[in-house]
């Protein structure tokens, strides 16, 4: 380990049209500064190990991050982080070859803390990045180096902030989360993330196009969709992922657009639906009373209507609270459509072909 | 009082640019712009010049306004050294560029836009949204124009419709801001927006920054707290195309656009993040207000780190293909095209920008919240080496998460569609100006 010298850092180094991506500020084995003892502690090791057998019989490599402390190998999406409100946590990046970083998307703590190369470091060894999450939600944690690429390579994983722990309220079922503090209970819950892989790209170098080189990353054609690392064959319309729920239960749905595409969602028809919570941030007054008074008087959670169609950005998060209903049926299958939007003509990927980008998930009733 | 260095403080040691401007072959009488900290610049007109100042007095009568634009022929110089044909808007005051030069104008002043043409092909001016903002078409060497009257208060885009959306993708297209006649809430805070369209939350929440005892330090908004975003996209080929004189079909466009350069105000990556009319920078509790608009073809999905923001305003839409958001409709049944000040003022890390969209986002300035505690990020100086709790401003980035927009020419990653931003801890309010 060894003591940050900031001045070969972008936090006080030079910054120069090169330190931006070509020649960007590497460090082996920093020291965090202003370390303090974790509560939490988290180790994501680089692999370049995934692959995936698509519906056409062709494989498409991935990377991504493996926790070391278990034996699953070559995990794609990558390992969800989950943690506490209000822990210190420590998330260790561990490299293999070239540079990487976690970035923690949508949690906010020093410029040195957030991953991202050219303000701060790209990490050729191991950094451990320290922050304290202030609210509950659904996050995500990805490489930020050469993001354009590393992302869509898979180097990406759900990072969820549970709130602190307390006491079951009067009627809700043992066993019960809450969605964050002052905030509703949920019995089951799903988070699912929507990516499309352009096979083309997952050939290329780690540093492929940093240093002036045209590599066609301005060019993004998908033909692959997947949910949750799990290849959707978009020719039958078969291999949606499935989660489950008990008749007169909640279900947390955490819907996460891991792609470069607009993700446009078809919510399901049957069960009521409700959005709790938007990128991490709950709407109305849950929250109220934490360090920092994040409460959001200004917001309102809202109902969504079987059908109806919600955009998704790339990298945003909407967290839907599905109320099914005590008459259902055990077997009913409700159904969530995710078209993959062009992001020039808004048209479904690959329309009226068998590569269509046209998608779904499935919540069954048991 | 310890005597600080702005330079040392922001510690960009990078290089100095040189003189923005030279001039290209005269034959063409076009001028060649390298951008670097060529900054989109802003021009006030009648009673919003006030405001700046005053902070929206009601008391000030409508002014009529002239605002004299003309439409050029540049070569703009992209950050991989690529030179890029483009038709820019330009004020006599202002140098020709991509995006035109951002126009504030009041409430209620009648403004005369008058419009001359320096281009070889017609040329028109709109503003969507506005009513009676549509001019008549001025020939080469010729002049246009129109007179409206300033609408309710919020972001409008002004740009060529011919042959849409080639000419505006070509260039031409600019901001106008519309400042409110009387922005302020019942309670007196300042807010961008026209009283008639406050919403319940929008009041909470700007009566909420001059509170100093909930979640926000106590500043209130101040109108000098704001930044443009245009966000645009551009395909050299077809501005090849335009340079040659070659007509160019919309539809044709529309087809097979395929971006090579993805811009910020007209710059991007290195350059964006050094650009005074991008890069925000303030106290924490001090709320800025960042005008987005996106006036290319692609659709954007912005990434702020750092601070989660507000969406405050958005652009008025009909419902198309049954796509709709609570959040997204407007508190009235706004004209399309018109301000929406939101209802439901969400928190995001990530914003939908669709071609056209303009949308208004505020960083709250709060303390970056997932800091530790223990971590008091103040200030002192001499910095320790050790220690990152010390240093200011601490500086984050924003960035399109639609990644492909984070490239140049091809690759060049992170030489696109992103900037920077700053944030100063509270206790060296007073002591650097910034």
């Amino acid at each position: 380990m060894a003591t940050i010298d900031f001045s070969q850092t972008g936090v006080t180094g030079p910054l120069t049209f090169d330190s931006f991506g070509c020649k960007t500020f590497e460090q082996a084995q920093p020291d965090t500064p202003d370390r303090i003892a974790p509560t939490q502690s988290f180790r994501r090791r680089v692999h370049f190990d995934a692959t995936r057998k698509m519906w056409d019989g062709k494989t498409v490599a991935f990377w991504s991050f493996e926790d070391p402390t278990t034996k699953v190998k070559a995990s794609f999406p990558a390992p969800t982080l989950r943690m506490r409100q209000g822990e210190l946590v420590h998330s260790t990046v561990e490299t293999r070859k070239g540079t990487h970083t976690i970035h923690h998307h949508g949690i906010e703590p020093t410029t040195v803390n957030d991953g991202v190369g050219h303000v701060s470091f790209e990490v050729n060894g191991s950094y451990t990045y320290q922050m304290q999450p202030t609210v509950a939600g659904t996050f995500l944690y990805h490489c930020h180096k050469n993001t354009v690429l590393h992302f869509e390579m898979g180097m990406y994983g759900f990072l969820i902030v549970d709130p602190p722990p307390a006491p079951l309220p009067a009627g809700v079922p043992a066993g019960s989360k809450q969605c964050f503090v002052g905030g509703p209970w949920y019995q089951a819950e799903a988070a699912w993330v929507f990516d499309d892989v352009d096979a083309r790209w997952h050939n290329l170098d780690f540093d492929a196009g940093l240093c002036g080189d045209d590599v066609g990353l301005n060019r993004f054609e998908p033909k692959y969709f997947l949910v949750n690392g799990q290849p959707y064959n978009t020719k039958t319309k078969t291999g949606a992922v499935r989660s489950k729920v008990k008749r007169g239960q909640k279900i947390l749905l955490r819907l996460l657009n891991g792609a470069y595409s607009q993700l446009l969602l078809s919510m399901p028809n049957g069960p009521a639906m409700e959005v709790v919570s938007i990128d991490g941030r709950p709407l109305g007054t849950g929250g109220a009373g934490l360090p920092g008074g994040l409460s959001s008087p200004w917001s309102q959670p809202f109902a969504l209507s079987g059908g109806q169609k919600i955009v998704l950005s790339s990298a945003g998060r909407y967290d839907v609270l599905v109320s099914v209903p005590a008459t259902a049926s055990v077997g009913t299958v409700y159904k969530l459509g995710a078209e993959f939007r062009h992001f020039t003509s808004f048209e479904a990927r690959n329309r009226g072909t068998p590569y269509e980008g046209v998608v779904h998930t499935e919540i069954e009733v048991t | 009082m310890v005597q600080l260095r702005l330079g040392w403080l922001r510690a960009v040691t990078g290089p100095v640019f040189e003189t923005r401007y030279s001039y290209g072959e005269p034959m063409k009488r076009r001028e060649f712009l390298k951008y670097g900290s060529a900054s989109l610049l802003t021009l006030a007109f009648g009673g919003s010049a006030l405001r700046l100042v005053e902070g929206g007095s009601g008391s000030a009568k409508a002014a009529a306004v002239t605002i004299n634009l003309s439409a050029e022929e540049i070569m703009a110089e992209m950050i991989d050294g690529e030179e890029v044909f483009m038709l820019a808007f330009r004020s006599p005051s202002t140098s020709a560029r991509v995006p035109g030069p951002v126009l504030r104008v009041r409430e209620g002043d009648q403004i005369t836009i008058t419009l001359f043409n320096n281009t070889e092909t017609p040329h028109k001016l709109e503003i969507p949204g506005v009513a009676g903002a549509s001019s008549g078409t001025a020939a080469p060497q010729q002049s246009t124009s129109v007179t409206f009257t300033a609408p309710v208060a919020g972001t409008y885009l002004y740009l060529d419709p011919i042959n849409a959306p080639v000419n505006r993708m070509l260039g031409l297209h600019g901001v106008m801001i519309v400042e409110p006649a009387d922005g302020r809430t019942i309670a007196g805070a300042v807010t961008p927006y026209s009283r008639a369209t406050h919403t319940p939350a929008i009041a909470t929440l700007f009566d909420a920054f001059g509170v100093p005892t909930g979640r926000f330090p106590g500043d209130p908004w101040h109108p000098s707290r704001e930044l443009v975003w245009v966000f645009h996209q551009f395909d050299p080929r077809f501005h090849a195309m335009a340079e040659r004189g070659e007509s160019i079909n919309a539809s044709t466009m529309q087809r097979d656009f395929l971006a090579r350069y993805f811009t910020i105000n007209g710059v991007s990556g290195f350059e964006a993040a050094h650009d005074p009319s991008i890069v925000a920078t303030g106290f924490v509790g001090q709320p800025m207000l960042i005008r987005n608009v996106n006036a290319g073809l692609n659709w954007h999905s912005p990434h702020i780190h750092g601070n989660h923001v507000f969406e405050l305003a958005g652009t008025a839409r009909s419902a198309s293909e049954g796509i709709s958001s609570p959040q997204e409709l407007p508190l009235t049944s706004s004209p399309e095209g018109s301000v929406a000040v939101r209802k439901n003022l969400i928190h995001r890390d990530v914003w939908t920008m669709a071609p056209l969209d303009r949308k208004d986002m505020l960083i709250p300035y709060e303390r970056p919240p997932d800091i530790p505690d223990e971590v008091r990020w103040h200030f002192a100086y001499p910095p320790a080496q050790e220690t990152e709790q010390t240093r200011a401003p601490l500086r984050y980035v924003m960035h399109d998460h639609t990644e492909v927009s984070l490239t140049a020419g091809g690759g060049n990653y992170p030489q696109g569609m992103m900037c920077h931003w700053e944030i100063f801890p509270r206790e060296l309010m007073g002591q650097v100006l910034i």
